[in-house]
């Protein structure tokens, strides 16, 4: 027995005899021992959400849905309302780490935008702003060095160990938010409560979403090719098969065309047509993991078949997203794999291709269509433990941040300063200057964000498609079972033991290896930690 | 290694003049520098033409790239020999709002500076160690197996923040301020010195340190010059202790462009997708923007390790 | 090739016997040199040691101290909890990784890439700094000097995308020679022609930078000797390999041992971009297994095991060719004569 599961025993015996109130307390003593808490951190269901609120007078101009449809707009308010009156803060200073995605942006003092935001927060807020790649190393380094940030984003990957983490070190929310409470901050009370299920751990609100749009979708197509070989929707195709022979009518080599190509072959689109579970499957309490499934292996069989027919681009499975992007703008591939929201920005596929299109699900094993909710947050922010005042203006500061599409707030954060970093158009809508960028890559919107709206000016036609392929995919949505559920093997060697599945299938897709190779990598993920991971989501489940 | 050469260049400018040695030289070519044969000759410049073609073709095509609009570039899979309608669109993104220039003028003053600091470490230890002192060999131990055992990232980092230089343009520096393997390479040629010469100056009564300035250090120029060039890439494309230890108001050149790099080269099929990729021509141009000042400082550096330097020993 | 510091004092020293002593007194070393008292030596050499200090004390200070944060090697670490307080796993990281057929396979890869680079790339340098240094026209010369080493500023994802344009299996060449009906050559996607691509890339990108060192050492050889050598009638080859050849052995010794000393790390971000292309039995070595069997799931315990495994074989077979060097007369890193 290893020394983990003496001492995880050691824990779940003290709890079992009866010094459950003591667990939290142990866990402090425990950890000189350095034990790793297998705590149940079930799911929404055991804590009362945030009463919803609806923010006030805004009418979208296409509606979204509790379920998760964001709404959409066409044109921004020509008077923003201000929706924080009285600044949160009075000049206290804190501190908080996030992604940032782009350049740096320009610091405080040259930044107007900036500037602006801390006067209407009443205080400052120093932002550790780290880009996606290097989260990871830079925010264990800074909490080995104990130097932890006020607010802190939870991406999912970097902190193995949450819930050790969450318990050990940050502030548990549910008494400031839970129910009637979160009436105090009424932009968070305006996100709706699909986006703070998300946000539970342990039996408690322990993080702030940021909400994204529910799904990334099945990644885009060239409508125009399609269409050239007679398919105008794509949920219309039968099966399997006919969509394997349009695959076929799709690729002519010499032409430099192909039907598909995406970095490591952009499973995650076959994964939801052949109806391969988001992760994890639930059943009457059993849990299945997705590589366990034979809509698993029907999936990837379909993908070698079309590999080696020639179907997706030699080499493509090896792509950077700038080459994908490439052969997908000039033609060569048909379709590729990427997420949603990467659609409808002005720099997005839907202005960079205009023939592109997000591709809607069918139902290629049968049964029904199927998309994953796999993007129903970016990630979340956790707050340091504080004392209750301290913990009350960092809510304040969130829910300045989450002031919803329409607010003055909202411009301010996304576009900046009106003068400075955008000028009004005729409808109302922000035209960036050349400064803007510099201006507003700060990351405010990773710590917290108000429910999505879908708003690219100038672009009315690209906001309805998204639209439409949202109000069309929501429906079909398939959750996740596991993603509020916590289990310590698959913290601490989830990915590792998923690798040599992950690479025994790119091999066999590729020709390199077997069906019956993939196979033996599944049997031998299930005793390297898969059984262990299974046992210990159903025991989360049942808590 | 008993001769003591004549040393023709300086004696000979300063009987002719410039122009005219370089003629004279011309004219009586050294006798070890005859003219190789035609096909020898021929060989060599089919050599060195594929070689050249080989080197200048991707930086061409990198250019090029950077100056092409995204749908030339997407028409040709990435990389444009040859622009058709060149634009500075590229350039004008990455340029605009001053923080790249900032962060170029932050890199320079770092490079100087961690250049000049880290080579002068250097010839120091590898001075000291060049020859047989007590404890040689345990302080040349120290350095080298720190080329084989390195310490985590997160040990430096409670280091670094130890010493109060979070936050700190030191942080930048510091850190990596030594090479091993620049030290070893210093100290192979101080010890390869003539020892006649080291003797000749003893001699003279000349101390350790008169020996290093005076013997030591104008034979070695050509090594100095290189381990400098090194060490200045190494600061010029640093980007890791930057990362880890200070924020983005100090990050240099190269943290700030990797920025605009990062979300292209991601191969990670898993995407968020929170932007879109900066386009292929902002790529490129990042890759020029921080090659130029390589590209100018290199000339003054070279003729440092070309021949022409004064090898000639002391007369006498 | 060292002077013998004036002050020693050689003769009467060779007629003392071997006796034990104490203290600071004069006694005979192990090849019966005088040794000189402790205080003695300080004096002689304490303007070198003075230089010796801020170099030691940076490593001391940002190599040495850190150091023992490895223990993590022996830990299940969590960096929140620190290092006293994560969990002790023993050797657990170390059999994790050695009963893993993938870590054998990456271990293999390394090896395999490393081998190919020692024999294949690192010549290429030197045989450039001496094609450079026969030019004669000073113009050809620094022209050829000044563009060589290009490449290696271009970053590694420019590299791969320019070997697919020309070599992937859409390439250049692919399609070329499909088209003269030879069939299609797929040299960037075949596992077995890994180690040769990923050489051929290196060439590419670093031949030119790693040149520089040897123009140095060729600049620094006497021209008497070349002088002395052709009137003594020795042609261009015979020259070359009489005084050009030995005048830089020591540098190319030097760098020999040392790369050894880092060879296992043949590089992460060239072979990360292109393991998917030939499959993780191909394609991975010890950095990118250490990254997807420990880094994606936060596991640096795996990683410093990996690294002090790397270290030891590294420490080897520097020790190893380091000896292999004194064997043939030069000096290598280190030596006890010195």
């Amino acid at each position: 027995m290893s020394i983990r599961e003496i001492a995880t025993d050691r824990r779940t015996f003290l709890k079992y005899v009866g010094f459950g109130a003591l667990s939290v307390a142990a866990v402090g003593s425990l950890a000189g021992c350095g034990t790793r808490t297998e705590l149940k951190a079930s799911g929404a269901g055991s804590v009362k959400m945030p009463t919803f609120l609806a923010s006030e007078g805004l009418t979208p101009d296409l509606k979204g849905t509790a379920e998760g449809v964001p709404s959409a707009f066409f044109n921004y308010p020509k008077n923003p309302v201000r929706s924080v009156k009285t600044p949160p803060l009075k000049g206290e200073t804190f501190s908080a780490i996030t992604n940032i995605f782009g350049p740096p942006p320009n610091g405080r003092d040259k930044n107007p935008a900036w500037q602006e935001i801390e006067k209407r927060l009443g205080g400052k807020l120093d932002i550790t702003a780290v880009s996606a790649d290097d989260f990871a190393t830079k925010i264990n380094t800074t909490l080995a060095g104990n130097d932890i940030p006020d607010m802190i984003l939870d991406d999912g990957a970097s902190i193995p160990d949450i819930i050790g983490f969450l318990q050990a070190k940050c502030q548990d929310l549910t008494k400031f938010l839970s129910g009637d409470a979160v009436k105090d901050y009424p932009n968070l009370a305006a996100i709706p409560s699909l986006y703070w299920e998300q946000t539970v751990r342990d039996g408690k609100i322990y993080a702030l979403p940021i909400p994204r749009g529910g799904t990334a979708g099945l990644g885009f197509y060239n409508a125009k090719r399609y269409a050239d070989v007679g398919v105008t929707d794509t949920s219309k195709i039968k099966d399997a098969d006919e969509y394997l022979s349009i695959m076929k009518e799709l690729t002519d080599a010499k032409a430099n065309r192909w039907a598909f190509g995406s970095t490591s072959y952009g499973l995650a689109t076959f994964f939801q047509l052949f109806g391969v579970p988001n992760q994890w499957r639930e059943e009457k309490g059993k849990m299945t993991f997705q590589i366990e499934t034979d809509e698993y292996l029907e999936a990837i069989s379909f993908v070698a078949k079309a590999a080696k027919a020639g179907y997706i681009m030699p080499g493509s499975d090896g792509w950077t997203k700038s080459q994908m992007v490439n052969a997908f703008t000039n033609g060569q591939v048909a379709q590729i794999y990427d997420g949603l929201p990467g659609y409808f920005k002005a720099d997005g596929y839907a202005v960079t291709v205009p023939d592109s299109a997000p591709f809607l699900p069918f139902a290629a094993g049968g049964g029904k269509p199927q998309a994953n909710l796999d993007n129903i947050v970016f990630a979340t922010t956790m707050i340091k433990k504080n004392d209750d005042a301290s913990v009350k203006k960092l809510l304040g500061i969130a829910n300045l941040l989450a002031a919803p599409f329409g607010t003055e707030e909202y411009l301010l954060i996304n576009y900046g300063v009106e003068g400075a970093d955008y000028t009004r158009d005729g409808n109302g809508n922000p035209v960036p200057t050349a400064n803007a960028l510099a201006d507003t890559t700060v990351p405010w919107r990773y710590l917290t964000a108000p429910a999505p709206a879908l708003y690219l000016p100038g672009h009315d036609d690209v906001i309805r498609k998204t639209h439409e392929a949202y109000a069309a995919m929501i429906p079909l949505g398939v959750a996740n079972p596991a993603a509020t559920l916590f289990s310590p093997t698959d913290a601490s060697k989830g990915n590792t033991i998923r690798q040599p599945v992950s690479d025994a299938t790119q091999d066999y897709i590729s020709g390199r290896k077997t069906l019956d190779d993939v196979k033996a990598a599944i049997k031998a993920w299930k005793s390297a930690g898969g059984d262990a991971i299974r046992k210990e989501y159903e025991k989360a489940l049942k808590a | 290694m008993g001769s003591t050469p004549v040393s023709t260049e300086s004696t000979t400018v300063v009987r002719l003049g410039r122009q005219r040695a370089r003629d004279y030289r011309a004219r009586t070519r050294p006798v070890w520098m005859e003219k190789p044969s035609f096909a020898m000759q021929g060989l060599k410049g089919l050599v060195l033409l594929l070689v050249c073609v080989a080197v200048i073709y991707p930086f061409l095509v990198v250019i090029g790239t950077s100056l092409s609009t995204q749908q030339e570039i997407a028409a040709n899979n990435g990389f444009v020999l040859i622009p058709m309608h060149p634009t500075l669109e590229a350039y004008r993104t990455i340029l605009s709002g001053g923080i790249v220039t900032e962060a170029l003028f932050r890199s320079i003053g770092i490079t100087l500076v961690g250049t000049a600091l880290s080579v002068t470490l250097t010839v120091m230890m590898a001075y000291g160690l060049s020859r047989r002192i007590m404890g040689g060999n345990f302080f040349l131990m120290t350095a080298l197996l720190t080329m084989l055992f390195s310490p985590g990232i997160i040990p430096t980092f409670l280091v670094v923040k130890e010493l109060g230089l979070l936050g700190t343009f030191a942080a930048l520096i510091l850190p990596t301020a030594l090479s091993a393997f620049n030290l070893i390479i210093i100290r192979s040629f101080f010890m390869n010195v003539p020892s006649e010469l080291v003797e000749a100056a003893r001699l003279d009564g000349a101390g350790d340190i008169r020996i290093l300035w005076n013997v030591m250090l104008p034979l070695s120029k050509a090594v100095i010059a290189v381990i400098g060039l090194f060490y200045a890439v190494g600061y010029w494309n640093m980007f890791f202790n930057a990362m880890l230890y200070v924020d983005s108001d100090k990050w240099p050149l190269a943290m700030v462009l990797r920025q605009y790099v990062l979300l292209g080269s991601s191969i990670d099929a898993n995407t968020g997708a929170e932007i879109a990729a900066p386009s292929q021509a902002i790529q490129m141009a990042v890759v020029v923007i921080s090659l130029v000042p390589i590209l100018s400082v290199y000339p003054f550096l070279q003729k440092y390790f070309t021949k022409g330097v004064l090898t000639g020993a002391v007369k006498g | 090739m060292v002077s013998t510091p004036v002050t020693s004092r050689p003769k009467a020293a060779a007629a003392e016997p071997a006796r034990p002593v104490t203290g600071h007194a004069r006694r005979l070393d192990r090849k019966g040199r005088t040794r000189l008292s402790f205080a003695a030596r300080f004096r002689r050499d304490r303007v070198m040691l003075l230089l010796v200090m801020p170099g030691f004390l940076y490593f001391v200070v940002f190599h040495w101290l850190p150091i023992p944060g490895n223990i993590i090697a022996f830990e299940d670490y969590q960096p929140y909890l620190g290092f006293v307080d994560s969990v002790w796993v023993g050797l657990d990281n170390f059999a994790v990784a050695f009963s893993d057929p993938a870590f054998w396979y990456a271990l293999r890869n390394t090896l395999v890439i490393m081998v190919m680079q020692l024999v294949l790339f690192f010549p290429v340098p030197i045989a450039l700094a001496l094609l450079l240094n026969s030019i004669m026209s000073p113009k050809l010369k620094k022209f050829v000097q000044s563009v060589i080493y290009l490449p290696h500023f271009l970053g590694w994802v420019i590299i791969v995308s320019l070997f697919t344009q020309i070599l992937g299996p859409t390439g250049l060449i692919p399609n070329f020679l499909d088209s003269l009906g030879m069939g299609r050559i797929s040299p960037m996607t075949d596992p077995a022609t890994f180690p040769l691509l990923v050489t051929v890339q290196t060439i590419w990108k670093d031949a030119g930078w790693g040149t520089i060192m040897f123009l140095a050492a060729l600049a620094s050889i006497d021209d008497s000797l070349y002088e002395a050598a052709a009137i003594d009638g020795a042609g261009p080859w015979r020259r070359t390999w009489a005084v050009t050849i030995p005048g830089i052995m020591p540098i190319v010794i030097l760098l020999l041992i040392l790369n050894l000393g880092t060879a296992l790390s043949v590089g992460f971000e060239q072979i990360i971009l292109q393991r998917n292309n030939v499959g993780a039995q191909a394609g991975e070595v010890l950095d990118t297994y250490v990254y997807f069997h420990g880094i994606v799931d936060g596991q640096w315990g795996t990683s410093a095991a990996v690294g002090l495994v790397k270290g030891i074989v590294g420490l080897f077979l520097v020790l190893g060719a380091n000896k292999v060097a004194h064997m043939f007369g030069q000096d290598g890193v280190y030596s006890r004569e010195h």
